[in-house]
């Protein structure tokens, strides 16, 4: 490493290092289950908008939260990028431009069923 | 941020940035019981007329194992879900795109249940496996087939003694948001990604359904899947790719969404006179029965070595979760076949109705068999022929367990 950053334990194994392509959380939300509302993952205090600072890709996974046993008719949640009421996926496509803060929403949707949709825990990464 | 740290890598990757709550390692979730299938699901209110219609699912046909995790988090904090990444039990399988052939086996997982523990600061996790090879599934044979989960929460979440950093582990870099909050702390393996992989789920149908006329056993074990092939990290040891051993240093963040149910129904009915002197009378029966089998969407990662493409393949595909055989039977020597069969029949209008009549009969013994699972008898077939969250693929997320270790 030419330049970069390492942390290391006491022993002198490597922790962490700036050469590791990996990614960081952004957001974490929890969509309740059977919601009938479209619901903006992001905070009060961000304006309900996730900070993606200097971020130019993004992941968004879905976890299914709450099931009894496993075998329920679930559905989950669907998510959009904008305000478009539709859509689904696991990119998240964000235009990394302007000046700081830049901040980006994602809205979510029940699924096919409100009444079958189960809690989602939504997780958005970025680097 | 007005103030603060942001840290990125030579390709303007954000490696960490003080105004969130990065993730760290908090502990690999403890293993609650033995593997176990879910026994099949058989049982009707009684047993006539099923001379050319058998009270059997195919023995072919066959379920996944569920093992159940325990993480605990911070008292009173109300986590959030952990990350839990499962690092499978075997890699051994290879692919080839000869034939679509798959050689060898390898274990087929992914997390199908997270949910917190009433009451408790505890969270529950269940992971499916199954063993495949050649994409039919088989059950897994005992305790090395079991995954193990690394499970990933902020600081601030995680219990006491996992967030306590070791004796005379003095050195390090940590970072706050303006909250005061720890978001960050190296001494604390703060979970690191190297590598995502877009996956999609499986086609809908899964296995064709095998049917008879004097053995009636259909056989739903799913045989659809996708692959995906994928550039391996640049850290992962080149020298797998050409060797036929494990690839064990590998695990992946990739919940299962996408759930799939199979099922066959049949209808029997008849009726006739029967000669008793003046007692003499008509009669009527019917029979419903419906087979099914519920699967969940799970992953594995093979190798590909062939002609084609020397890399890794990510395996998308359906494991059986349960099965069953439930039925009907009804007969009337005084009500018109209309009558009778109108009762058999609605029972078999669907699924739930009916399972509650196989409930009756079998709650007991799954009880017995089924121990230390939480086992909601009224959802146990979820819903009729069909797939849900078809279209709902997420990304997987890869890392190493031996950052970890």
């Amino acid at each position: 490493m030419a330049y970069g950053f390492e942390t290391r334990d006491s022993n002198g194994n490597i922790g962490f290092s700036s050469e590791d392509s990996t990614w960081t959380l952004l957001n974490q939300f929890t969509a309740p289950a059977g919601s009938t509302d479209i619901r903006v993952i992001g905070n009060a205090t961000n304006n309900r908008d996730i900070t993606i600072g200097s971020c130019t890709e993004f992941r968004v996974t879905r976890h299914m939260l709450g099931q009894t046993v496993g075998d329920d008719e679930a559905q989950v949640h669907r998510f959009s990028n904008g305000n478009v009421n539709s859509g689904q996926g696991q990119l998240l496509t964000v235009a990394a431009t302007g000046s700081y803060p830049i901040r980006r929403r994602i809205y979510v949707h029940t699924g096919p069923s409100a009444a079958d949709t189960v809690a989602t825990s939504f997780m958005i990464f970025g680097r | 941020m007005a103030y603060g740290l942001k840290l990125f890598n030579g390709d303007n990757d954000v490696l960490i940035d003080s105004d969130f709550e990065h993730y760290h390692f908090a502990g690999i979730a403890a293993l609650s019981g033995g593997a176990q299938s879910i026994p099949p699901y058989v049982g009707g209110n009684n047993t006539n007329h099923s001379t050319t219609l058998g009270q059997t699912i195919s023995p072919n046909q066959v379920v996944g194992k569920v093992q159940k995790h325990i993480l605990a988090s911070r008292s009173g904090y109300g986590s959030p879900p952990p990350m839990c990444f499962l690092k499978p039990a075997g890699l051994s399988g290879f692919y080839s795109t000869q034939n679509n052939l798959e050689i060898g086996t390898h274990t087929s997982s992914s997390v199908i249940l997270t949910r917190r523990i009433p009451n408790t600061s505890n969270w529950e996790i269940w992971t499916l496996t199954a063993t495949t090879g050649d994409g039919v599934s088989s059950i897994p044979t005992g305790g090395s087939n079991t995954p193990r989960l690394y499970c990933f929460l902020p600081l601030r979440f995680m219990t006491a003694a996992a967030e306590a950093t070791a004796s005379g582990d003095d050195y390090g870099l940590a970072t706050f948001n303006s909250a005061g909050v720890k978001t960050y702390d190296s001494r604390k393996l703060p979970l690191k990604i190297t590598a995502t992989i877009p996956v999609s789920t499986p086609p809908a149908r899964a296995r064709s359904i095998i049917t008879g006329t004097n053995s009636y056993s259909p056989n739903f074990t799913p045989n659809s899947k996708n692959y995906h092939q994928f550039t391996a990290p640049s850290d992962w040891n080149a020298s797998n790719l050409s060797q036929n051993n494990s690839l064990t240093d590998l695990m992946y963040f990739c919940p299962s969404v996408c759930h799939s149910v199979q099922d066959t129904k049949a209808f029997t009915d008849g009726e006739g006179f029967q000669a008793s002197g003046y007692n003499s009378t008509f009669y009527a029966w019917a029979r419903s029965d419906l087979w099914w089998m519920f699967s969940r969407n799970t992953f594995s990662i093979v190798k590909q070595n062939d002609n084609s493409y020397q890399g890794f393949v990510l395996k998308s595909m359906y494991t059986g979760y349960g099965a069953g055989h439930v039925w009907k039977s009804e007969e009337n020597s005084s009500s018109f076949l209309a009558v009778v069969a109108s009762i058999a029949l609605s029972l078999a209008t669907f699924g739930a109705s009916l399972v509650t009549v196989a409930v009756a009969v079998t709650a007991t013994a799954l009880a017995s068999t089924f121990n230390n699972y939480i086992f909601d008898e009224g959802n146990y077939y979820p819903y009729a022929d069909g797939n849900k969250n078809l279209t709902e693929a997420g990304p997987m997320l890869l890392s190493r367990p031996s950052f970890y270790d």
